[in-house]
Parts: structure tokens; C-alpha cells; sequence
């Protein structure tokens, strides 16, 4: 089988976690559909094209910093005692707030498209992108350490298989125990992070067909965020012919 | 072949060590082959434990060089775990999980390596192996790496709601584990089998009473039972041990002396074989007891330290320590889960050692140790908390009471204790006045003093030095045997409650609570009726008495108080129990200061994660009390020769451990035990220096051996001085 794998650098970066305004949160990965919407638009894709992504990483430390907020209200008309900026006849509010920033982010990322041909497309995309990437805010260029078509297989080890990468990954939720994780912090022991991340979406159309209200419905996806430490004997593991695990969703 | 040691000091190889540890194993087995442990997996973890010292750097280490960047040599024995093997024949992943573990941390090491290093010292170790034949273990392999599925860096078992099995499954190897292997270094067997109580208790020729008969029917049952004073609880707990290891709880180091004694007698010779006991003076009451003949004391204690004698009269805080789970506990729980523990006078805990008891009880019942409660009065909070940790126990219908006797007519005061009144009840019997605190009792003597000849008052309380303390506990003791003609005033405070076998004629007390004044009265009309008119026991409640809220809980000297409104005259032991009944049922205590300590207590030891605490740390936590041996400066003045001769033995480098413990205790003699709040910085005017640990104070105070210690108070000058 066969996956693009990335290996990507950021420096300050932002992946927002969905409703955190006060503090604009960050996950500590980017989460599937960021990435899908970066290739996406890498490739030029007009529509979906189903791909299942491995995400594995690691950041070096996180910083609170200001940025400029914009506020608006579906169809607040312009009022200059309390908006600064008139856009045609309605208003916007710009003030400050704070978001979180991952320092030095370094990530793998594998993409294996459903369709084999995408391969290909997809690799030359990245290889050479027609602007510059970014994952994360639109503001967040990535370096790209590497492109490359990778082959992977499934394995089964007879003795536990260290992975000394030091990454930490969204691990599927049903495979949580296909591995062991670094969890133990000053003796306490720590299970990991789980969270429900989206990946892709459809549009659904709540309203009627002549008054159309079509919302985003999101595949949400449940995985453990850890350390992994090694990935344990007796199971169906994924890695490519570089060693790297893939973590598919 | 190359030599790899295990221990320089008696020189020993690796293999002599494990095969002392065989040896063990094979006496545990023998003596209790129902242990519910896979005995398989202990075994192998005692051939597995000490493999590991096959690296160089340890053994370079025994020969005296150290080289930097050791790896824990338990880590470095799982390499050698032949765990596929052990897979083909089928034994569990989680009993080779317990063996990983069990090995791994049997010493608790600091894992300051990382895992490259540790790969890296297993490979260094394969040349090893080639030199290195064991015939225990022929076909001997070394992994490449540590299995993670079993074991990986920082990996814990601990203590979950859902892998509880597990958790107490690894304690009792790992416990056991240790038990062989520092007996085996020790040189002393394990266990020993206890055949020889049964025999005793038979060969006193009593005939059982109900009590007793009961004990001994329900032998293999989880217990709680009231009975008074004077039916033989002592006899009945060993009657309930019988033939298996046991051990007897009890609150005062006075009384684990007294039953020991007891215990000695029934069991005739080799004593040091068969029982033990152990609290912090335990070195110092063998010595004591060595006299006659020579019982070989250091190893003597040595097997009552490790748990091995079938018999233990110890403290609490000896065993129960174990609740806070430090790193080395498991050998005490591990212990308990084969043997059977009688808890006497469990009135006398404070709310902390309470909850420390109930969680030990929850402990010890899930890895099968069994429990009876032997108690004279028994609050009712007790019974549910133990429910409510769903530990399973047998109670008889019954509390087994004498109401034949008619010990105590009581008269009820409400006032304070004066002069007028003890004159006046005095008439040349021996009377016995107890109050709250060392000061009022300081206070009472001194009223007293113009009225009194001098050897018929008495004072006794906590501080005096231990010398004085010593001869005033004789001279009480003298006095208040059965058979004693004299007569006299005895003043004292709460530290003849319990344990002293002494009867006086007639008592006056302070209250304090229901419970310390049944055991107050218990040293009045002890055995006997009474047979006169009128009272032999007054209980003073009036405004002005000592030490509500400071020794005893504010509300439960209330309720204690309400209780006794309506006595008036004779009170029966069914009348005490069913009153205690009532002040200490959960029902009346629910919203106490008592009750909400206890429970607190309870959270905070649970709250800790396992192996979060140092054994050092636990003891600080466990026994909260911290008090300050002093020497008086004047008792320093007068023996200043004599403690400065002791001195120089003790700092003497030659001699052997027997004389310089009998030297230190010589000094102690001279000292007094006083609390914080009664220790005062600048009253300190030089410091003796037992050890590195150990300091005794020489203390600015006024002493006496009549009134004992009494605090100098705080000296204008002095505070300006610090100021």
C-alpha cells in the first residue's frame, strides 16, 4: 500500500479548537480535516476526495500572544459610536484578545487517498505547491522537510517495537491499546488526552428547497492524544519502510 | 566460570544467595501452603531477582570501586527473564506482569537512566552470561530488550478501582519477595511454624467460659466482640489465633509489655523462637528481660523486625503504616494475608489512628488476613465505617458482660474537684484522684500538700524524667495490689487509665469522655464488689474543669455529660455498654468535630497516590505528635558527672552495640517527653547529641520528683533577646 508522507516544520502556530474565542485554544496537532482542506487546496480539488490521514508530532513548548480580533453580527448595520471599521452597511468591531501558540512544531503527516491514482496528483501538488502552504491559521506557512511516496504494510511484531521518535499522535480510540505510551509523569499516571476530532463534512440543508439554510455536518472522529512509546507485539500494526507508524483515520 | 557476588560483606556469590532464598521459599511453602499467591511466580522471581548484579559496574562496586551511571540491578535482572517460555507453559500475561514488576522493583531505585543506557549496559552483559552457570536456572537466556508488554521504564502497578485483583496480586509477591530475600541475607528462616499455642493454652488447664468458647468456635471468622474487663480477652485472642501466626494489637507500649510477659509464661521455653514484641523499645525490653540467660538478643530481634516469630505484640503504628502505601509496604500487607490479628482496646485511638485501623482492615481483608476486635466498650461509629468498607465480619448477639458483680456505686458532681471533698472521703483508704491535666493535678497535690503526711500523697503523671517515672509507676503499683494493706492519696491523670493493674478504694475523677471514665473506673473496685453504702466513684463536671477541648473533643465530653445525668448510685457493666452505645453511635457523633476528623482522615490517606510517600515520610504523618526529649537543667546539674561518662561510651567507637545501647538508655533515663506547645526555644541551654538523629535538650524548667516537670515561663528579658 502506498501513502505521501510529509514532514513538516512551524514555528508559532495555531490549530483553534472550535467555540474558544475568550482564548483562541489550540490542539496540540492539527486535527484530520485542517489537513484535508490544506491538500485539498494544495491539489486544487473542487469536491471531497475520501483519504485517510496519519498525524504524529511533537512541539517544543506553548506562548499565550495577542492578536487582533474582529467581531460582527449577522446583520448589525454600520454605528460609528461602536464599530471602527464600516464594511458596505455593516459594522465590525475590532479589539484584542489572546490565542495559544505551539513553539517549533514538528509533524509527519501520511495521506493515502482512497483512490490510488490521487497518488500521483497528490504528491506533485505538494512537491510543487502552486502557493505557498499552511496549516493551521492562514498565516501559518509550513516548511517542508520532506515529500516523499512511501510503501506501508501491516505487521505483526513477536517482541514489543520501541519507537523512539518522542512523537505524540492521535491515536484511533478503538487501537488506544494497540500501543503503550509514555504516562507516567513524576510517578502519577496519566492515560493520555482524548478528543473528538472533525474530519470531513457534508452539506445538509435544514431548510426547505426554496428557502435552502444548508449547515456543515462533521464526521467527528474520537482518538487518544499520548506519548507513544512502543507499539506492542501480537497486533496489526501499520508502518512504512521508513519505520514510521501510521496512525490512519 | 567467572565469580559474580551478590554481597561483599559476608562474601557471597549470586547463586549462594538465590539458594538461601530457595531455602526460604521452601519453609514459607511448608508452613503455609494455602497462601493464595501463584507459588510458581514467586519462585521464579526469587531465582530472577538478583541476576542483574552480573554487570560489571556492581560488581566493581562490591569490590569496592565505584563506577558512574550504575542501572538498578532489579531493572537489569528482567533481561533474563525467559518470558516466552514462560508463555508456552501457560501461565498468565498478568502473573508474568506481577513477576516483571515484582523483580523490578524489589529494590525502590530512583530510574535516573535512560532507556539507550539501559539497552545498551544488557548488552554489555551478554559476555557475562556465557560466564555464569546456575544450576537452577541451566538453559539461562538474556533478552535484548525488557519486554514492554511486561515491564518498561517508570511502569506501575497501582492501585485501581478496576485492576484492584492485580494491584493486591503484585503486593503479595513483591512483599514475599522481599521477606525471603532479606531473611536469606540476614541469615534467619522466614517463618516459623506456630505448634506450640494450642499445647500452651491446653496445658494452663482452664476451663473456657463463654466468651473464650466462642473464640474459639469461630476460629476461622472475622470478629467483633465486647466483653468486659476481666473475662480474659487475652486468652480468648490466642485461643482465636491458635496454631497459626498472629499478631496482637495493642495501644500502650505498657500493655504490649504486660501481655508479652503473659504470653511468655504460657509458651514455657524458646521464647525467642516463638514470640516477639515490637514497638519503639524493643531492643530495650529484650535487654531487659535477658538477666538470666543469653538468648542470643541481635538475632532475637532481628526475626521480631522482620514479621518471622508465629507470635507479635506490637503497636499500630508498627503494622498499620502500611495504609499510606510508601514504596516497601508490600512486605507487611503480604505478611497479614496469612495471618490473624487481634486489635485490643480500640477505645484508646484517636480519630486519625482510627481511620488508619479501618483502612488496615480493609486492606488486610482483601488479600485474606482475618481480624478480631476485643473491646471493652465499642463505639457504635466503628461497626459502620467497617460496613461501609464492606469488610464482612461476625458479631455475637450478645456482648459478654458479669453482671453478677456491683463494682461501682457512682455519684455524679456537678462541680470541680476540691480539697474539701477528698478530705473528707479520704478516712485512711487509698484514694485515687485523676484529672485532665498534668497542671491540675500539679495544682490538686499542692492544696494537699498542708493536710497530708508526705508519704501518704502522691502525684503521678507523664512528665516526670523516666527514671523517677519508673519508680512512681513501682510504688503505684505496690500500693494498689489486692493485697496491699497501705493506704493514700493518689493524684494522676489519664495515664493510668489503661493497662496498670491496680484497685483502689475510691475514685474521684474529672470527666473526659464515657469511654476514659469507664477505664478510669476500671482501677477502682477492680474485681471485687462493693459492698458498702454509698459511693466509691465520683465524677467531678462542674464549670472548672481541665482539658475540655485540649485532651478531650468538646462534644463528646457533652454528650458523655448528658448521658450520666440520671446516675445516681450503682451502674452495671450492661448499663456502661449500652450508654457508650449511645454517645458513640454514628447517629449522635455525625456532626462532631470527632466525626468529621475521622472521616477526613479517612479521605486524606486514600488521596495519596501509591508509592507517593517515603517510608520516613509516612512515619512523620503517621504518629502526629511531636514532642521534644529534654533534660531538665537542674536534673542535668546534679548527674552532669555520671551523663558525661555515658557520653563518652557512647561515642566510643569500639565496643559493641549491646553496651552502647545500654549507655544511651542510661541517659534517656534522665530525660522527660514534653509537647510542642509546652517547648519554648529560648529555654534550651546546650544539647547532647545521641547520634546524628537523636538530641536531647538540656532544659530550663522547674522539676521536682515530687511535682515533676513544670514550664519556666516566658522571661521578659529573654523574648527581647530574640526580638
Amino acid at each position: 500500500m502506498k501513502a505521501i508522507r510529509l514532514s513538516l516544520y512551524q514555528d508559532l502556530v495555531n490549530y483553534k479548537k472550535p467555540m474558544s474565542f475568550q482564548l483562541k485554544e489550540t490542539y496540540p496537532l492539527p486535527p484530520y480535516s485542517t489537513i484535508i482542506g490544506m491538500v485539498h487546496n494544495a491539489c486544487k480539488f473542487e469536491e471531497y476526495k475520501e483519504m485517510d490521514i496519519s498525524v504524529q508530532g511533537k512541539y517544543f513548548s506553548k506562548v499565550n500572544d495577542l492578536y487582533t480580533r474582529y467581531e460582527f453580527k449577522n446583520g448589525m448595520k454600520y454605528d460609528k459610536t461602536r464599530h471602527q471599521i464600516k464594511a458596505g452597511d455593516y459594522g465590525v468591531t475590532r479589539g484584542i484578545s489572546t490565542q495559544e501558540l505551539l513553539v517549533d512544531v514538528e509533524l509527519i503527516i501520511h495521506i493515502v487517498p482512497k483512490d490510488e491514482n490521487l497518488i500521483d496528483i497528490i504528491y506533485n501538488s505538494l512537491k510543487e505547491p502552486w502557493e505557498y502552504l499552511s496549516l493551521g491559521r492562514r498565516e501559518d506557512i509550513v516548511t517542508i522537510e520532506e515529500v516523499k511516496i512511501v510503501d506501508f504494510e501491516e505487521v505483526e511484531y513477536q517482541k514489543s517495537q520501541r519507537y523512539d521518535f518522542g512523537y505524540f499522535a492521535y491515536v484511533p480510540y478503538e487501537k488506544k491499546d494497540d500501543f503503550k505510551y509514555i504516562k507516567n509523569i513524576q510517578n502519577i499516571e496519566v492515560e493520555g488526552t482524548i478528543f473528538t476530532i472533525n474530519k470531513n463534512y457534508q452539506l445538509v440543508n435544514y431548510g426547505t428547497k426554496a428557502k435552502p439554510k444548508i449547515f456543515r455536518k462533521w464526521k467527528k472522529i474520537k482518538v487518544k492524544y499520548a506519548e507513544i512509546r512502543n507499539a506492542s507485539r501480537r497486533k496489526e500494526i501499520l508502518v512504512d519502510n521508513d519505520g514510521y507508524i501510521l496512525f490512519l483515520v | 566460570m567467572n565469580e559474580y557476588l551478590a554481597k561483599s560483606k559476608p562474601r557471597e556469590t549470586i547463586q549462594e544467595h538465590t539458594d538461601n532464598l530457595v531455602k526460604n521459599f521452601k519453609i514459607l511453602k511448608e508452613i503455609y501452603p494455602n497462601l493464595n499467591i501463584n507459588w510458581d511466580i514467586l519462585y521464579w522471581a526469587v531465582i530472577y531477582h538478583d541476576l542483574g548484579k552480573m554487570n560489571l559496574k556492581f560488581q566493581s562496586k562490591l569490590k569496592g570501586k565505584r563506577i558512574s551511571g550504575e542501572i538498578p540491578h532489579g531493572i537489569l535482572s528482567l533481561a533474563f527473564i525467559d518470558y516466552e517460555k514462560l508463555e508456552d507453559e501457560e501461565y498468565s500475561e498478568e502473573d508474568i506482569r506481577v513477576l516483571f514488576h515484582a523483580v523490578a522493583y524489589h529494590h525502590d531505585r530512583k530510574f535516573d537512566f535512560s532507556e539507550d543506557e539501559l539497552i545498551d549496559e544488557i548488552s554489555l552483559m551478554e559476555k557475562e552470561v556465557d560466564n555464569f552457570y546456575y544450576d537452577k536456572i541451566p538453559d539461562l537466556i538474556i533478552n535484548e530488550e525488557i519486554e514492554a508488554d511486561y515491564f518498561y521504564k517508570n511502569d506501575r502497578i497501582f492501585l485501581n478501582e478496576n485492576k484492584e485483583g492485580l494491584f493486591f496480586k503484585y503486593t503479595l509477591i513483591k512483599g514475599l519477595l522481599n521477606r525471603l530475600d532479606y531473611a536469606a541475607s540476614a541469615y534467619i528462616p522466614v517463618e516459623r511454624k506456630n505448634d506450640f499455642l494450642v499445647e500452651g493454652m491446653e496445658k494452663l488447664g482452664f476451663i473456657w467460659n463463654d466468651l473464650q468458647k466462642f473464640m474459639l468456635k469461630n476460629q476461622s471468622e472475622n470478629l467483633i466482640v465486647v466483653a468486659q474487663t476481666g473475662m480474659g480477652k487475652t486468652e480468648g485472642g490466642l485461643l482465636w489465633i491458635g496454631d497459626n501466626k498472629g499478631f496482637f494489637i495493642l495501644p500502650l507500649k505498657t500493655a504490649i509489655n504486660a501481655i508479652y510477659d503473659r504470653v511468655v509464661q504460657i509458651i514455657g521455653n524458646g521464647v525467642e523462637e516463638k514470640v516477639g514484641l515490637l514497638h519503639s523499645d524493643t531492643y530495650k525490653e529484650y535487654l531487659a528481660r535477658e538477666k538470666d540467660e543469653k538468648i542470643g538478643i541481635d538475632d532475637y530481634f532481628k526475626r521480631t523486625k522482620q514479621l518471622s516469630l508465629p507470635l507479635t505484640i506490637c503497636t499500630l503504628d508498627q503494622l498499620f503504616d502500611l495504609v499510606y502505601r510508601y514504596p516497601g509496604f508490600e512486605q507487611k500487607l503480604a505478611t497479614l494475608s496469612y495471618s490473624k490479628i487481634v486489635i485490643d482496646e480500640i477505645q484508646m485511638y484517636s480519630p486519625d489512628l482510627l481511620a488508619y485501623l479501618i483502612i488496615g482492615l480493609e486492606y488486610i481483608n482483601k488479600v485474606g488476613g482475618k481480624f478480631a476486635i476485643l473491646t471493652a466498650t465499642l463505639p457504635g461509629i466503628i461497626v459502620d465505617l467497617l460496613k461501609e468498607s464492606k469488610i464482612e465480619f461476625k458479631m455475637p448477639e450478645k456482648p459478654f458482660i458479669d453482671n453478677e458483680l456491683k463494682r461501682h456505686s457512682v455519684k455524679i458532681l456537678d462541680n470541680e474537684i476540691d480539697k474539701g471533698i477528698i478530705l473528707e472521703k479520704y478516712k485512711k483508704n487509698k484514694v485515687l484522684i485523676i484529672c485532665n491535666t498534668v497542671k491540675k493535678a500539679q495544682e490538686i497535690y499542692g492544696e494537699l500538700k498542708e493536710y497530708i503526711e508526705k508519704e501518704r500523697l502522691n502525684l503521678f503523671h507523664s512528665k516526670y524524667i523516666r527514671k523517677d517515672r519508673g519508680e512512681k509507676e513501682q510504688a503505684i503499683l505496690e500500693i494498689g495490689s489486692k493485697n496491699s494493706k497501705e493506704y493514700g492519696i493518689w493524684i494522676a491523670t489519664q495515664i493510668v487509665e489503661a493497662s496498670l493493674d491496680i484497685d483502689f478504694d475510691i475514685l474521684l475523677t474529672e470527666l473526659s469522655d464515657l469511654n476514659g471514665l469507664f477505664q478510669r473506673m476500671g482501677r477502682c473496685y477492680r474485681k471485687r464488689n462493693f459492698e458498702g453504702t454509698g459511693y466509691n466513684c465520683y465524677v467531678f463536671c462542674g464549670k472548672g474543669i481541665s482539658g475540655v477541648n485540649k485532651v478531650v473533643d468538646k462534644d463528646i465530653h457533652k454528650f458523655s455529660k448528658e448521658a450520666l445525668k440520671n446516675i445516681d448510685g450503682f451502674i452495671t457493666e450492661e448499663n456502661k455498654i449500652n450508654m457508650i452505645d449511645k454517645v458513640y453511635s454514628t447517629k449522635s457523633l455525625e456532626n462532631t468535630e470527632y466525626y468529621k476528623k475521622l472521616k477526613k482522615s479517612i479521605k486524606y490517606v486514600k488521596s495519596f497516590e501509591d508509592y507517593e510517600l517515603t517510608k520516613s515520610e509516612t512515619r512523620d504523618r503517621f504518629r502526629n505528635i511531636s514532642s521534644w526529649n529534654i533534660i531538665p537543667k537542674t536534673v542535668y546539674d546534679k548527674n552532669i558527672d555520671k551523663i558525661e561518662e555515658l557520653m563518652k561510651i557512647i561515642k566510643e567507637k569500639h565496643i559493641s552495640r549491646e553496651e552502647r545501647f545500654k549507655a544511651k538508655l542510661a541517659v534517656l533515663e534522665y530525660t522527660v517527653a514534653i509537647y510542642e506547645y509546652d517547648y519554648y526555644k529560648y529555654n534550651v541551654e546546650g544539647i547532647i547529641e545521641l547520634s546524628k538523629y537523636e538530641r536531647i535538650y538540656i532544659y530550663n524548667c522547674e522539676y521536682s520528683k515530687e511535682l515533676g516537670f513544670k514550664n519556666v515561663e516566658k522571661q521578659e528579658d529573654s523574648i527581647n533577646n530574640i526580638i
